[in-house]
């Protein structure tokens, strides 16, 4: 295959390429042990001093 | 502290955080920006496209000053009306001296990249010095200070030496005579050998006052080159199919 | 000069007892520079080729200058002792760069504003150039850029990064003299690029005018941010790195990455204020819209984003609405706009490929902006009534609608149907001022607005002309981007209108022409939007000209701030 065809071919790969990506993201954001540690980051801006 | 230990780590995840950024904006810029180096499309060579002469890269310098890329485009979409209005679609050979490019991203005015000998140079002198002299609806600014300027051609071998270095093809003989050849394009005397260095460069007093070169005489002489080069009668497009 | 050997750690305890005062490897080695810098500044600025370039080599030195004689002065005055990083068991947040950057953010607002006022009345009654060169359309229209984008967006993204990150890793911002450095230097740059694009100085790419030594600047500059930002990160008193620092991560890291392979430049000598790009045509095209389209999303998206992820939940007083989802939008986000490029460059010499890439990317990342839309809004769910309280908030919220419609319109726009008929049109200008106003905009004020009272421990003058400021900017927002919408699609047509018997219909002079009307009406509507502003000017000024105490403990710091 060459270069040329390769990027022909962008429309199917790139797809391919986003979806895996977009996995990885949403299962390490929905991973079940997170919980904890996002609520307290996410309470981080409204604790004062 | 006793929170020091657990820092190392997280300190470590700064670190992470940025490297994973890095990764995610590689992808894209890579893939999108690297193969344009190797593919034929991209760099392919197109008869008759040749480096700007030493006026003609000064006037250009000018057109980047005076910014006119913010309202002119110098790339005619391959789409109907554009071709109707304004020629053949811009190829990627037309702009592969162009440091930087100037195709630009809005028309307030028209678009510029076949200009070149569509107005005589005494039009492109009215209209440069009072644009609604000649359009009457023209939004344009006049730059009457183009014409009243002298050249400044004193550095500009120093110019194509930098250009050299990124891949224009100026010889040395073309650096060394630059100067020479500037004001050899910009009078209606025999330019010498401006034409054997740079094949089909035409000259004449594009800027109207006889035995100074000015500002407008560059930036003409850039406007009515502008599209010029690659004679389309002959120009193979099916070979550039991408 | 002063004995190596005695200078305490920067941030260190320093010597205890107080023997006197040592001065630190900081500003011993900062003032060194910055005499250096000037006597270096004077031999290019005797040597330039162009007075024009005299002038900035000037610049430096006087700013080099001013720099020893600060560093100096405030040895002098300042106590032996580094400031302590804690008050009391608190942390001593270092609010002065943030003070400096929030009140100067306001200048170059208004400066950009105005500009860009002038220039859209240029368009309508071009008379208005003068036949000047320095007022002249194509050399004012880069300052307006720059002014409201770099000089405007960027200070008020220093501010709020600065404020952020020590509140919310709860320590004092790193560095000393640094984060000044910092400010300083930044906006120096400013002063460099902004009166070298009236002097014809620029390099022609858009977003990327400054030549190589203000590029240069910029670069040292933006390294020694990052630092600042990532060692305040490194002492941090928190275990977690909180959303909005990552978001300002990406912010500066990819900033930085854009900004060198863009102005990859060779300079003419450097006595020359020239240089040239070393990419062309195609190549440079795409490079150029690669930066071009992801300072968009890494400055004016990312960086604002993080002023989102801040203010929202503590001017509501209440959390994100799900932390997890903000994960997944930042991921998506950065991962998606660096695609988005080619939507710039539709049906040109770049590959078609290219352009198909740039254009189902540009399409896809219409859901990462939703999703962060939909958290900024429904932080507010349950406390949707302060929305009639406080204009503040009010403010901010609306600015996260604006960014909603303008993340929608820019997928359609990429599409390249419908961006064969808007491109190199009003439409364009339209899009661009819905997020740059609404949405950039709007923030920023939303945050000005919290930070002033915040920062100073004061009351804000006045609710009532907030509101007042709100609604002249909005009315200003609708009538700038209707006509604009109008105006583009109307010349798009134009351009493309064929007679019955297939000639094109119109010159390119009457698509001109028909423009007029709506040019005039873009004209009011950005004034609108600058007199809101100056209202914002007044009121901050009322603030702090006389100020009242802050009475609710509304997010105001506690202590006194040492700055």
């Amino acid at each position: 295959m060459d270069l040329m065809s390769f990027f022909a071919n962008a429309k199917i790969w790139s797809l391919v390429a986003m979806f895996g990506t977009f996995s990885l993201i949403v299962a390490y954001a929905m991973w079940p042990g997170a919980k904890k540690g996002f609520d307290e980051a996410a309470n981080l801006p409204l604790r004062e001093d | 502290m006793s929170l020091w230990q657990k820092h190392a780590i997280f300190e470590k995840n700064s670190i992470i955080l940025i490297i994973g950024v890095l990764i995610m904006i590689s992808f894209g810029g890579l893939i999108e920006i690297l193969p344009l180096f190797y593919l034929k499309s991209t760099i392919e060579k197109v008869d008759g496209v040749r480096p700007y002469t030493p006026l003609e890269l000064a006037g250009r310098n000018i057109y980047l000053r005076e910014g006119c890329y913010n309202c002119h485009s110098q790339m005619i979409r391959s789409l109907r009306d554009e071709v109707e209005r304004y020629g053949h679609y811009s190829l990627a050979a037309e702009s592969m001296y162009d440091h930087p490019f100037q195709w630009g991203s809005k028309r307030n005015g028209p678009d510029l990249a076949r200009v070149g000998n569509k107005y005589s140079d005494e039009w492109q002198r009215q209209h440069l010095n009072d644009p609604r002299s000649l359009v009457p609806g023209s939004i344009m600014p006049g730059y009457p200070w183009l014409a009243k300027t002298e050249l400044d051609t004193n550095h500009l071998d120093q110019h194509m030496s930098v250009l050299a270095l990124e891949g224009v093809p100026y010889s040395a003989d073309m650096i060394s005579k630059a100067a020479i050849d500037a004001k050899a394009q910009a009078s209606d005397e025999d330019p010498g050998e401006l034409t054997k260095r740079y094949p089909k460069a035409v000259a004449r007093n594009f800027g109207g006052r006889p035995g100074v070169v000015t500002e407008a005489d560059a930036l003409i002489a850039y406007l009515q080159m502008l599209g010029t080069q690659v004679d389309f009668k002959i120009y193979d497009d099916k070979a550039n199919l991408r | 000069m002063a004995q190596t050997g005695n200078i305490p750690a920067k941030g260190g305890s320093g010597a205890p007892g107080g023997s006197g005062k040592s001065i630190t490897a900081g500003e011993l080695g900062l003032g060194l520079v910055a005499v250096l810098l000037a006597f270096f500044s004077i031999f290019v600025a005797s040597k330039a080729y162009t007075p024009e370039y005299a002038f900035h080599a000037y610049v430096f030195a006087a700013a080099s200058i001013a720099a020893v004689f600060a560093i100096a002065n405030r040895y002098m005055n300042r106590a032996a002792e580094p400031a302590p990083q804690f008050i009391d068991g608190k942390p001593n947040y270092n609010y002065g760069p943030v003070k400096f950057t929030t009140l100067i953010s306001l200048f170059w607002g208004v400066a950009g504003f105005l500009v860009g006022l002038i220039i859209a009345l240029e368009l309508a009654f071009p008379a208005l150039n003068f036949d000047l060169p320095w007022i002249s359309f194509g050399r004012l229209r880069p300052l307006h850029t720059s002014a409201v984008i770099f000089a405007f967006g960027g200070n008020v993204l220093l501010a709020t990064s600065f404020y952020v990150v020590q509140r919310t890793c709860r320590t004092r911002l790193a560095g000393d003299l640094a984060p000044w450095f910092v400010v300083l230097g930044y906006n120096l740059f400013i002063l460099i690029a902004g009166t070298g694009y009236l002097l014809g100085i620029s390099q022609g790419k858009e977003y990327a005018e400054p030549e190589w030594y203000a590029d240069l600047w910029l670069t040292v500059v933006w390294v020694v941010y990052l630092l600042v930002f990532l060692a305040t990160i490194w002492k941090r008193e928190e275990p977690h790195i909180y959303v909005a620092n990552w978001f300002y991560i990406a912010f500066i890291v990819t900033i930085a990455v854009l900004h060198l392979v863009n102005n990859t430049t060779v300079p003419v000598s450097i006595f020359s204020s020239k240089s040239y790009i070393v990419w062309s045509g195609v190549q440079d095209a795409m490079v150029q819209w690669w930066y071009g389209h992801n300072a968009v999303g890494f400055f004016l998206t990312a960086g604002f984003l993080a002023i989102m992820y801040y203010f929202v939940p503590k001017r509501a007083e209440r959390p994100v609405y799900s932390y997890r989802l903000s994960i997944i939008h930042f991921w998506a986000l950065i991962f998606m706009y660096i695609w988005a490029g080619p939507h710039h460059l539709h049906y040109t010499a770049l590959p078609d490929w290219a352009q198909t890439l740039g254009m189902v990317f540009s399409i896809m990342l219409w859901m990462p902006s939703w999703g962060g839309m939909i958290n900024g809004l429904m932080t507010l769910s349950g406390a949707w009534d302060k929305l009639r309280t406080d204009p503040v908030l009010r403010m901010l919220v609306v600015s996260v609608a604006f960014y909603g419609m303008s993340t929608f319109e820019g997928p359609l726009m990429s599409i390249k149907v419908v961006n064969s008929l808007s491109h190199y049109t009003d439409w364009t200008i339209g899009h661009v001022h819905s997020g740059a106003l609404g949405w950039v905009g709007f923030v920023s004020f939303g945050a000005i607005y919290c930070l002033v009272p915040w920062l100073w421990n004061v009351k804000l003058y006045s609710l009532k002309l907030v509101n007042w400021h709100f609604w002249v900017s909005t009315i200003g927002i609708v009538v700038y981007i209707t006509s604009m919408w109008v105006a583009g699609i109307l010349q798009g047509l134009m351009w493309r209108a064929y007679t019955a018997l297939g000639f094109l219909e119109y010159s390119f002079i009457e698509t001109v022409e028909a423009m007029h009307p709506f040019y005039i009406i873009r004209a009011i509507g950005g004034g609108l939007f600058l007199v809101g502003t100056l209202i914002m000017v007044w009121n901050i000024y009322k603030t702090l000209a006389s100020p009242e105490p802050a009475e609710s403990p509304l997010g105001s710091p506690a202590l006194v701030p040492a700055e």
